[in-house]
């Protein structure tokens, strides 16, 4: 009687098998050649030893190619697969190009971030119709937001620079601040813009939180 | 439905199935790796025997499983799979998403076929 492991069928298919494993980790191909040889050495303690048994066994047990195929997560990923994830750059990219805006000096690379930014949600696969208007408005805003209240906050300072060296009456002169900036005004403005980057950190983590949700799957139920 | 869709959806569904269906039969106890496949086989849950050892190793780095070598009166040592507690909550989770599962599926099956 002769072993398994060194009979020529089983020696031929656990060659193929080496040859096709090269292309998982060292470990992961020691290990599956090693669970195989060891079912071909159980088969043989089973009593499974003729030529006609062996084939049987081969058979039953796929081709090398189809056990590199299960050990390989990759490449039975690619098979089936899954849409770009193009959520998280889209946040990221609007919110940069709020911040860059915020620079005033890099306010035309803004520009650019932001439409990438906003070319990226529409093209988003995981996000409802919903989930990507509330993307466009609340995080696309951002940028055009930030760069109308850059401007209009030199505006504001501008004026009231130049209303300050204003009046000067005959004999006497009094300075007086008239028309500027209602001393409420910046307190309100600043109230506004806290609770506009409030709303704008809630809606970005939720709809992240969705889509990583989305992309999670579950211990011990995965679907290959 | 011919023959070649039926062997296609028969595929899906040992896909789907065959990482719970191991840890069921570890339910019971430990198991060595030959019994274990042959008896998957047997009962028509794989197509090829070969590819349960890979799901093997990956439920063993999941920690769902763990191996022990025990020495045999034949042979060399023989690898045993047993399941951890999380592998046993893994099965627990299978068990009610498979319950509700195919409620579903036969309550639509049995809508469709009596329209």
């Amino acid at each position: 009687m002769m072993a398994n492991t060194t009979h020529p069928l089983v020696m031929e298919y656990l060659a193929q098998l080496e040859q096709a494993a090269t292309r998982l980790s060292p470990e992961d191909a020691r290990e599956l050649l090693a669970d195989i040889e060891e079912h071909f050495d159980a088969a043989e303690r089973d009593g499974q030893t003729s030529d006609a048994q062996i084939r049987t066994i081969i058979d039953r047990l796929g081709t090398p190619e189809s056990l590199v195929n299960a050990a390989a997560p990759a490449t039975a990923a690619a098979v089936t697969p899954d849409p770009p994830r193009r959520e998280v750059p889209a946040v990221a990219l609007l919110l940069a190009a709020e911040i860059l805006a915020l620079t005033v000096l890099f306010l035309p690379i803004g520009v650019v971030v932001w439409i990438v930014g906003l070319i990226m949600v529409a093209l988003s696969r995981r996000w409802s119709s919903a989930q990507r208007s509330r993307a466009f408005l609340v995080l696309g805003s951002g940028f055009p937001v930030a760069s109308l209240a850059v401007v209009g906050a030199s505006l504001a300072v501008f004026q009231t620079s130049r209303e300050e060296c204003a009046t000067s009456p005959a004999g006497e002169t009094t300075c007086t601040v008239t028309g500027g900036v209602a001393p409420w005004l910046p307190w309100v403005v600043a109230m506004l813009a806290v609770g506009y980057a409030v709303l704008q950190i809630v809606v970005a983590r939720r709809l992240l939180a969705a889509v990583g949700e989305h992309g999670a799957k579950p211990r011990g139920l995965r679907m290959r | 439905m011919g023959p070649e869709h039926e062997g296609r959806a028969l595929a899906q569904l040992r896909r789907g199935t065959l990482e719970s269906c191991v840890l069921a039969l570890l339910a019971d106890g430990e198991r060595y790796g030959y019994d274990l496949v042959s008896e998957l086989s047997e009962a028509g849950l794989v197509a090829g025997e070969g590819s349960v050892y890979p799901l093997l190793s990956r439920l063993r780095k999941d920690a769902l499983v763990t191996t022990t070598w025990r020495e045999s009166l034949s042979g060399p040592p023989r690898r045993y799979y047993a399941l951890t507690p999380a592998g046993h909550r893994a099965l627990a989770d299978f068990r009610i998403a498979w319950g509700e599962f195919r409620t579903s599926v036969d309550q639509l099956l049995e809508g469709k076929a009596r329209s």
